[in-house]
């Protein structure tokens, strides 16, 4: 019983702690077709190719990759899915992936 | 003659993992990384997703407790049913489960 | 027919969700009833309902993790824990199960993880189904030979751990409660060579380790029963940890199982009570080779045919231990009713 006590005081810390994450920190996801990557690889463009579910209006979104992970290198004409914060003046991607080239699915 | 289809079976499943260690150590690397789709969820999936995009330590704490919690928490639940139907688990758990 | 597909967030595939929930009860039943294995089920399994194959590793390990710690607690069998022997061993199998998750990850940024896993997952059932059937030859042969008085039982074979024992590379290390005196390097290198199997299979690696505790290391067959427990659990938990690190878990999907291991789970260990004769085994060893066709079907893109096999072959062997399994019970509360009955006369 000790170690459910232990795993419930664990949970209810992590509970309290992911609270913390407060509504500015809230990631939103976009997904598009790859127009440019510009500075050196530091700057994404995608077309909005699904405008009723990406969250950014508009025909396309810029994003600053200077602190992603991004995983298979974007290529112009690929389709690519961005998590991001969205700051005041830009958008800062966390991860990138680029959906053309890794089709999990058929692994 | 089991102790040695044991040990063979070890050596064999072992040495059939080399291929896959080579094969993995010569190819080009990229790291895939992949973007859980939020879109177009809601609820327990929209936060689990949120987080794998976000801070994936904390998802893989909450993983690891969720895990162990459901794990333990299920298992008593079923423990308590069937001592309520009558079939008494004790008697028969005379083996390990993995 | 949309209701019957379930969408998992962050691999983004939409699973056949009947399947998952029978894959987890299966484990749960056939974990329960043998007390060992299951997990060698989930991995192919859930590749061919559709995971990427490295989430159906990260998916599997989870779901044992969590499964290992209600057996762990309700066998409590840690008091035939050698604590000594399991932390170091804790070394050896961590490190082990890194690599096997690091050569899995590698694996999957040259593209060939599919491929490669499914063959190591053929060549490892091939020798589960050959223990398995050579078991059974030997029990129908010992129960034929029951009526010679000159015959033991015993079983020949080489028990490498006396040689392995002489192996003098510093520090030695004396284990109390296994009762053996050895190199410390003999038990990590035994549980690294585990662990990397482990890692990269997506098991608990019970059916590895425990033979490995007993003919490599030389632990008596309870200690490491009670090692090898305390081993699966400590290492399904950190695998579960680092393939969620590496973002390669499906935690809807680990939940879901998990519900239908706990039902059966119960329905196995309950089955042990009333199981008789050998006919068990040889449906489990058929169940095996069945997996074991379903994952080469799946590897020539024969994704219909590979499903209906796997969940086929897994409900057949499911329902020959549920029948046990009421059999068994309503015999024994028939019987109950009864005593009680006569006990009131």
């Amino acid at each position: 019983m000790k170690k459910i006590g232990l795993l419930g005081i664990l949970l209810t810390a992590l509970v309290l702690n992911t609270g913390c994450l407060s509504k500015d920190e809230e990631s939103h996801v976009y997904q598009g077709v790859c127009l440019a990557l510009t500075d050196g690889g530091k700057t994404l463009v995608l077309a909005n190719s699904q405008p009723k579910l990406n969250p950014i209006k508009g025909d396309k979104a810029t994003f600053d990759l200077s602190k992603a992970k991004v995983g298979l290198a974007p290529d112009v004409g690929n389709i690519i899915r961005v998590a991001y914060f969205a700051e005041k003046d830009k958008n800062v991607a966390i991860k990138v992936m680029n959906v053309s080239k890794q089709d999990l699915r058929k692994k | 003659m089991v102790k040695k289809i044991s040990a063979a079976s070890l050596v064999a499943a072992l040495l059939s993992l080399l291929p896959a260690w080579a094969w993995a150590a010569g190819g080009a690397a990229t790291d895939l990384v992949v973007v859980a789709d939020t879109r177009a969820l809601h609820g327990f999936n929209l936060y689990l997703a949120e987080l794998y995009n976000q801070d994936m330590w904390m998802f893989a704490t909450w993983a690891v407790v969720l895990t162990s919690v459901l794990g333990v928490g299920l298992g008593l639940l079923m423990d308590l049913i069937m001592s309520h139907v009558g079939l008494d688990l004790g008697k028969s758990a005379g083996h390990v489960e993995h | 027919m949309d209701w019957l597909y379930m969408h998992m967030p962050i691999a983004g595939v939409d699973i056949f969700w009947p399947g998952l929930v029978l894959i987890g009860y299966s484990v749960g039943v056939i974990g329960g009833f043998f007390g060992m294995g299951g997990a060698w089920m989930v991995t192919p399994g859930l590749n061919i309902l559709g995971f990427p194959m490295a989430f159906a590793i990260g998916t599997d390990i989870a779901h044992i993790a969590g499964k290992s710690m209600i057996s762990t607690m309700r066998h409590s069998k840690f008091g035939n824990v050698d604590y000594r022997l399991g932390f170091i061993m804790l070394i050896g199998t961590m490190a082990g199960i890194e690599l096997g998750a690091q050569i899995v990850m590698a694996l999957e940024r040259i593209g060939r993880i599919g491929p490669v896993v499914r063959w190591v997952y053929v060549v490892f059932l091939a020798l589960i189904a050959l223990m398995v059937f050579y078991d059974y030859y030997k029990a129908v042969k010992n129960r034929n030979k029951s009526d010679d008085p000159s015959h033991t039982g015993a079983t020949g074979g080489v028990n490498w751990a006396p040689a392995l024992h002489k192996i003098n590379l510093p520090p030695m290390m004396h284990f109390r409660v296994a009762n053996i005196h050895c190199s410390i390097w003999l038990p990590i290198t035994v549980s690294f060579v585990t662990g990397v199997l482990a890692g990269f299979l997506g098991i608990g690696g019970g059916l590895l380790r425990m033979p490995a505790l007993i003919y490599f290391i030389g632990a008596p067959t309870h200690v490491a029963v009670g090692t090898d427990l305390f081993e699966v659990m400590i290492s399904g938990l950190y695998g579960a940890f680092t393939y969620s690190l590496k973002g390669r878990i499906e935690l809807v999907a680990v939940f879901v199982m998990l519900c239908g291991a706990a039902i059966g789970a119960q329905i196995g260990t309950v089955a042990t009570k009333y199981a008789q004769g050998y006919g068990i085994r040889v449906v489990f060893g058929c169940a095996v080779l069945a997996c074991m066709v379903s994952i080469i079907l799946k590897q020539y893109g024969i994704n219909v045919a590979a499903t209906v096999i796997i969940l086929g072959a897994i409900s057949s062997i499911c329902i020959y231990i549920m029948v046990i399994m009421f059999r068994g019970a309503a015999a024994e509360l028939r019987e109950k009713k009864m005593n009680s009955a006569g006990a009131k006369a």
